[in-house]
């Protein structure tokens, strides 16, 4: 573990953000927890080889993603597409839009997200996470990075807005 | 920067420190300033992303989540602190204090001279089976320091006066204590060879053994023992009589 910086420190800063990251990419409250919970297992085994203390919060939340990653690779592959293969079309929400909302709602829509964009698209809304930051945790350019974002904001609002209408509500989504 | 272009920037936008520095993000909104469509849908858009913001916000960990995680906590990857020391070294003494109570409550094996001398005169009146029978007192010698018995003993003058007849070892208290068979010549009831027995043990193995060569004179069991110490070893002579028939084999 990192010199000055105790494991029920590191808990007590970082469980509760994790425990929502997690919690996006699972939607299911045990699966967010046994991540949550490994991911520090995983820091208190190897947290000492982190030289930088400030990285403390970067690294347990690319842990957590590799966690999860694992795990999915375990249960099922998923197929990943390329981007540039992927129809983007920018989302225009009607203003009653945010009215609609809920955090279920929105987490069940996330799951109805291209998984590869489900952890950036958390990390944007959960953290405010620098873009930069971002694609360190999830390892992948920056680039990469905004164009993952940008197609899954797309996707997400244009699922939500479904739902919503659905639901008997106004909002229709428009391009 | 059209107003397509200028869309997908926008939506990549947050209020976050690092965006404002961006040259096509400035560009961006200053399209929006200009651009009555693109502004209602930058608008909305803010609306839509602060409301997925809140939404995603909402989640919150179980309570005794922390609490599990710390407590759960796999030992090998717990630091060793002060307290955890202090713990080991509480159990450490409470078992050291436990060991020693219950070895206090544990019968203790019994070296008393006094054990070893009656356990010899039960010996004596028992049917034992003598290992050598000789009446050479020099083949006795050679055969009990052969079996690991004293065999170097000094016998008492009077003793010259009875008749061998053979000899066994005895255990005791993890080594061996010879005993030497005699004749006293009186009448013996029938398949009983022998009547005077001498006994000799090393003195270290009875630590309470009579400290010196004059021999002290007690009865157990209807046998009368006469018990002394000299260099070493510690002499037990038993006889099934009185004092006066003991004495005169001394």
């Amino acid at each position: 573990m990192a010199p000055g910086l105790d494991f029920e420190g590191v808990v007590a800063l970082y469980y509760e953000p994790l425990y929502k990251f997690a919690f996006s990419l699972t939607r299911a409250e045990d699966d967010a927890c046994d991540l949550t919970q490994q991911t520090f297992y995983v820091w208190a085994a190897k947290g000492n080889q982190l030289r930088d203390q400030t990285k403390v919060k970067t690294w347990l939340f690319t842990t957590l993603h590799r966690q999860f990653l694992e795990r999915r690779r375990r249960q099922t592959r998923f197929p990943h597409q390329e981007l540039g293969e992927v129809e983007f079309e920018l989302p225009t929400v009607a203003p009653s839009f945010a009215s609609g909302l809920d955090g279920a709602l929105v987490l069940r829509a996330l799951g109805q997200v291209d998984e590869v964009y489900q952890a950036a698209v958390s990390l944007f809304y959960l953290e405010d996470y620098a873009y930069k930051e971002i694609s360190e945790i999830l390892d992948v350019p920056l680039g990469t990075v905004k164009s993952r974002i940008a197609r899954g904001i797309a996707q997400l609002q244009k699922l939500l807005a479904t739902d919503i209408s659905v639901a008997g509500d106004s909002p229709t989504p428009t391009s | 920067m059209n107003r397509e272009h200028a869309r997908q920037i926008l939506l990549l936008h947050r209020p976050d420190p690092g965006g404002a520095a961006d040259p096509d993000l400035a560009e961006a909104l200053r399209l929006v300033e200009r651009d009555e469509e693109l502004r209602r849908w930058f608008e909305a858009q803010r609306m839509a992303q602060d409301a997925i913001r809140r939404a995603f916000r909402k989640i919150t960990p179980p309570p005794a989540l922390q609490e599990q995680i710390i407590s759960e906590r796999p030992w090998h990857t717990r630091p060793v602190t002060l307290r955890h020391l202090v713990a080991v070294a509480a159990g450490v003494i409470l078992l050291f204090g436990i060991g020693l109570w219950w070895s206090g409550q544990t019968p203790r094996e019994d070296r008393s001279f006094a054990t070893y001398r009656s356990r010899m005169v039960s010996t004596a009146l028992r049917a034992y089976g003598m290992e050598l029978e000789t009446n050479d007192l020099a083949s006795i010698r050679a055969f009990l320091k052969q079996r690991g018995a004293p065999g170097d003993f000094v016998s008492p003058p009077g003793l010259a006066q009875a008749t061998g007849t053979g000899c066994l070892t005895v255990p005791w208290r993890g080594g061996r204590a010879a005993m030497i068979c005699f004749q006293t010549g009186r009448p013996r009831p029938p398949g009983q060879s022998s009547d005077l027995w001498f006994f000799v043990v090393d003195r270290a193995v009875v630590p309470d053994a009579p400290e010196t060569a004059t021999p002290q004179v007690t009865t157990v069991n209807a046998v009368t023992t006469a018990s002394w110490t000299q260099q070493g070893k510690t002499y037990v002579l038993a006889v099934e009589g009185d004092a006066t028939l003991l004495r005169k084999f001394l």
